[in-house]
């Protein structure tokens, strides 16, 4: 094999401007492929961390739907951008599903959410006069225990367990100053319009202003509400798990044979439009009725869980399932990508772009390689037919070629390695920033992006030199065992 | 007790639709430790009637005899082996690897040699031995091209005896060297065939190497006009 090594750098060296230029053209592309991967990477870490710090946990539960799928932020995939218009996704037999996940050992906080509610924020009958806000329903005691660090309350307090109220996003205040002209303070009473399942107004205490300390283009509109208002807002059903008390004379009503048209009787006196009767002043303030009937404690959306560790995400996963499976529970569980919805889908669409993009690259670099090779052993055909005739076998002519091809790519593969690694090191000292594109900082977690590299990505980068050293190698090869002795005179 | 024969060899190469007959049914034996010159004019099927025998190339019809092994139909590893184990070849042209220098050329059939090398040491000794005996000694560190034409052939020929072969193929070895160094080369040669017994076959239309062989096969037309035996 020493022999081997030794002439093939020679030749190398001997054939200094080829080999630089399939040199160069390797380390190019394995420095693109490190810095690439590396800021995915990076991208991806980043989002996982806020993702799960900040709004998913480590897996969400929500109801197994059958077309599309809950995240975080809203149903997806199920041709609607609104929630609940093909199936309302509150989680089934949700106290059974809530007591069995705060029984898992691994879970050191369970958090239920609603998600999806789109709202406008109406200051008077101008239909112009507008603002738009998103909404996650919470329960605030299980909120902050389950994201104790992931907002900055600019003004005002956290909301109170059992009170009505709001938090609004910094950005959405903004937006309606700049927009609407019209300042909005804590303690203003807040009326929202919703349109799920028909239109309706809920007027709600503004309890503070706050933004996400790792916000992004995805949570950049998003408003924390208490979760009775949203359900007010939302018009979300009453959970059917609730068990009452009925006794003997109901259900003898129940089993007797009442006769319901009775109930639609010509002589009922009814109130008709015409009579121009003020309802409103009838009814009163509609919103602190409805607030005090207090919708099903069981419609949640989702349930997310905090693990007590990052590592234990596959198995906890396997065991709901498992438990779900036996007590025939319709629930899915998701780990932070699909919960993050569209940005998880984002990275990973990116990431199988940028490996086509690599891909590309490794076969191009491969056919260029293949062809100087093709010529290099046209040139060399005395040389090979004179080994052939002096003893050589195919198989060393074989390695040598391979050799070579393999010498050249690992050491300019290296080389591409330690350009990546140096370009890496300034962009981490610098950091790439975004300049406030909000796609940008959507896939990649935050406004500025100081980029890391995995070993594994040090190590993929040296694998695919060797790949393309291999690959590269193998039809000039075959070209270089049709050599016969005969070629050493006749050449 | 013959180390080479040949038993009615054909050789017919395709040229565009027409086919060249190289070698018309020629039948020759060689002893062992024979310096042997087959003769003839340009495209005699000299050099045809070399190459088959030194297994580098094949024959239409008949059967070339190494040591007794009928060399037709053997495998690629075999010939290969064969062409390792038994033959020595001294190209016209030299044929030197250009990125190895002197020393390296001259090892580098041993390090072919799979499993089956001897004695380090040894071998150093024996490499040392020939480059001595060639006259490269203060040129052993020197690639092909920084040397002469005659150098080159010099480290040609003990690359070709580094193996111990039993046979020495010489394809026209003095068509590119001066008339001394030709003369010298081939005196080289006869003075390794003396002490070590090597068969050695030239193709050739040198009247020197003729002069110097004690068996002459003539050749023309691919056949052989002429087999004979010298006494010198």
């Amino acid at each position: 094999m020493g022999t081997i090594i030794k002439i093939a750098i020679r030749n190398l060296k001997e054939h200094r401007a080829k080999s630089l230029i399939v040199g160069i053209l390797i380390s190019i592309g394995i420095m693109i492929m490190v810095l690439s991967n590396s800021i995915l990477d990076t991208a991806e870490e980043g989002s996982k961390k806020v993702f799960i710090e900040n709004y998913t946990g480590h897996l969400m539960i929500s109801k197994k739907l059958k077309k599309g799928t809950m995240t975080t932020f809203k149903v997806e995939g199920d041709g609607s951008q609104m929630r609940g218009s093909s199936e309302s996704p509150i989680v089934p037999q949700y106290k059974k599903v809530y007591e069995y996940l705060s029984s898992i050992p691994e879970v050191v906080a369970v958090n239920s959410e609603t998600a999806g509610l789109s709202a406008m924020i109406k200051f008077n009958e101008d239909m112009n006069e507008l603002a738009f806000s998103m909404h996650w329903g919470i329960d605030p005691d299980s909120y902050i225990k389950m994201f104790p660090d992931n907002i900055d309350i600019l003004d005002g307090e956290f909301l109170k367990s059992g009170e009505q109220g709001v938090l609004l996003n910094q950005k959405v205040i903004d937006d309606i100053k700049n927009d609407l002209d019209r300042d909005v303070k804590v303690g203003d009473m807040i009326t929202f319009q919703s349109f799920s399942g028909g239109m309706k107004l809920h007027e709600v205490p503004l309890k503070g202003i706050f933004k996400y300390k790792n916000g992004n283009a995805t949570v950049v509109r998003m408003n924390l509400m208490d979760i009775e208002s949203y359900r007010i807002l939302a018009r979300m059903t009453v959970g059917t798990t609730d068990e009452i008390e009925v006794d003997d004379a109901a259900l003898d009503l129940l089993d007797g044979d009442f006769d319901f048209d009775t109930m639609l009787l010509d002589d009922i006196d009814t109130s008709m439009a015409s009579d121009s009767v003020d309802f409103d002043s009838v009814l009163g303030d509609l919103s602190k009725r409805e607030a005090m009937t207090k919708p099903s404690t069981g419609t949640w959306n989702f349930i997310l869980l905090k693990l007590e560790n990052i590592n234990q995400v596959d198995k906890v996963k396997a065991k709901i399932e498992k438990w779900a499976k036996d007590n025939d529970v319709n629930i899915e569980v998701k780990t932070w990508e699909k919960a993050a919805g569209t940005t998880g889908d984002t990275i990973k669409a990116l990431r199988i772009v940028f490996n086509i993009f690599i891909i590309i690259i490794a076969i191009v670099t491969i056919i260029i390689i293949m062809n100087t090779l093709v010529v290099s052993i046209i040139e060399r055909t005395s040389e090979i037919g004179t080994m052939r005739a002096v003893g050589a076998q195919k198989s060393f002519v074989r390695r040598l070629f391979i050799t070579e091809t393999l010498a050249i790519s690992v050491v300019f593969g290296i080389i591409g390695i330690v350009l990546a690694l140096i370009i890496l090191f300034i962009l981490n000292r610098v950091g790439i920033s975004f300049n406030g594109n909000l796609f940008l900082e959507m896939i990649f977690g935050g406004e500025v992006l100081y980029p890391i590299t995995k070993l594994s990505t040090i190590f993929s980068g040296l694998l695919i030199s060797i790949g393309i050293g291999f690959f590269s190698s193998l039809y000039p090869v075959t070209i270089a065992l049709k050599i016969d002795p005969i070629k050493a005179i006749q050449s | 007790m013959a180390i080479v024969e040949l038993k009615d060899v054909y050789k017919t190469y395709p040229l565009g639709k027409t086919e060249v007959h190289a070698v018309r049914g020629i039948s020759f034996e060689i002893t062992k430790g024979d310096f042997v010159s087959i003769a003839g004019p340009s495209g005699s099927g000299k050099s045809t009637t070399l190459n088959m025998i030194g297994c580098i190339d094949t024959a239409t019809a008949g059967n070339v005899l190494i040591n007794g092994i009928d060399t037709k139909g053997l495998k690629d590893r075999r010939i290969t082996n064969l062409r390792h184990e038994t033959l020595g070849f001294i190209f016209q042209s030299f044929n030197l690897i250009p990125v190895l220098n002197v020393y390296e050329n001259i090892e580098f059939p041993l390090l072919l040699g799979k499993g089956k090398r001897g004695n380090r040491a040894e071998e150093r000794e024996w490499i040392d031995h020939l480059v001595e005996e060639v006259g490269l000694a203060d040129w052993r560190n020197h690639k092909s091209n920084e040397l002469s034409g005659g150098q080159r052939q010099r480290v040609a020929i003990a690359r070709a005896l580094v193996t111990k072969p039993e046979i020495v193929l010489a394809d026209e070895p003095t068509a590119n060297l001066d008339s001394k160094t030709g003369e010298d080369i081939l005196n080289l040669m006869k003075q390794i065939n003396r002490e070590q017994k090597t068969t050695f076959i030239f193709s050739t239309h040198d009247s020197t190497i003729v002069d110097m062989a004690d068996h002459i096969i003539r050749l023309k037309d691919g056949q052989v006009i002429r087999n004979e035996r010298v006494s010198r």
